[in-house]
């Protein structure tokens, strides 16, 4: 039985994602768990309506620290695939903003690991939301009123 | 020394998204984000939490600045 090295895939792109072909992207024979997160564009944030989102990025940079993200989550978690899409550009209500799928032997390691990556992508990589509110106001996302 | 700034996000509501600054010589990142902030007091909170990076790698305030170097300045991040 030949060992194949973990698959690894970060991109950043401006067109809809699509969450299925990457979950059939990470099967690996040695694989017992997967696990997809999907972040969605939400119709409120802290009881304001949101009419929409717009994603902005530093795109090489943000795939380059995504792959390093996913890097270390592979090592750490043994995974056998790890990937992640992050999209940018206007997004309504509903679309999918990012997905991360981490596949691997047992069900723990696939939620942590899963888990890990997307809360360092979301605290590390130069990616950054705009909510547009009903109203027309907009804010930067983090909450920093600044 | 003139360094190649690129803003993101909500900097852009305070500076163009492309634009040169003049610096000294022996400049550090750090010195170029408090030159930033000396030209638009209003955006010093979202630079001194901002990070600076070179050649697409982020780089430390106490990195020393070369004269042509691109400067892109990151807010907060805020994906995902």
């Amino acid at each position: 039985m030949t060992v194949s090295a973990p698959a690894i895939h970060s991109r950043i792109c401006s067109e809809p994602l699509q969450p299925s072909l990457l979950y059939e992207r990470s099967a690996h024979p040695a694989s017992g768990a997967v696990v997809l997160f999907s972040g969605v564009v939400r119709n409120s944030n802290h009881g304001r309506p949101v009419d929409y989102l717009e994603y902005e990025a530093y795109p090489e940079l943000a795939e380059k620290m995504m792959r390093q993200i996913l890097s270390q989550a592979t090592e750490r978690w043994q995974l056998n695939a790890a990937l992640a899409e992050h999209r940018t550009g206007r997004l309504e209500i509903g679309e999918v903003a990012v997905v991360i799928v981490t596949s691997c032997g047992h069900r723990e390691e696939c939620y942590e690991a899963n888990r890990y990556i997307i809360d360092t992508i979301k605290s590390e990589v130069p990616i950054w939301k705009k909510e547009v509110f009903l109203d027309g106001s907009y804010e930067w996302g983090n909450h920093c009123h600044c | 020394m003139k360094l190649r700034i690129t803003t993101f996000a909500q900097l852009k509501d305070h500076f163009e998204p492309n634009f040169t600054l003049e610096l000294p010589e022996d400049s550090t990142a750090g010195d170029a984000l408090l030159s930033l902030a000396k030209l638009r007091p209003e955006a010093e909170p979202i630079l001194e939490a901002s990070r600076i990076a070179i050649n697409e790698e982020i780089v430390s305030v106490e990195t020393p600045l070369e004269d042509g170097q691109n400067l892109f300045v990151l807010p907060p991040a805020s994906g995902g």
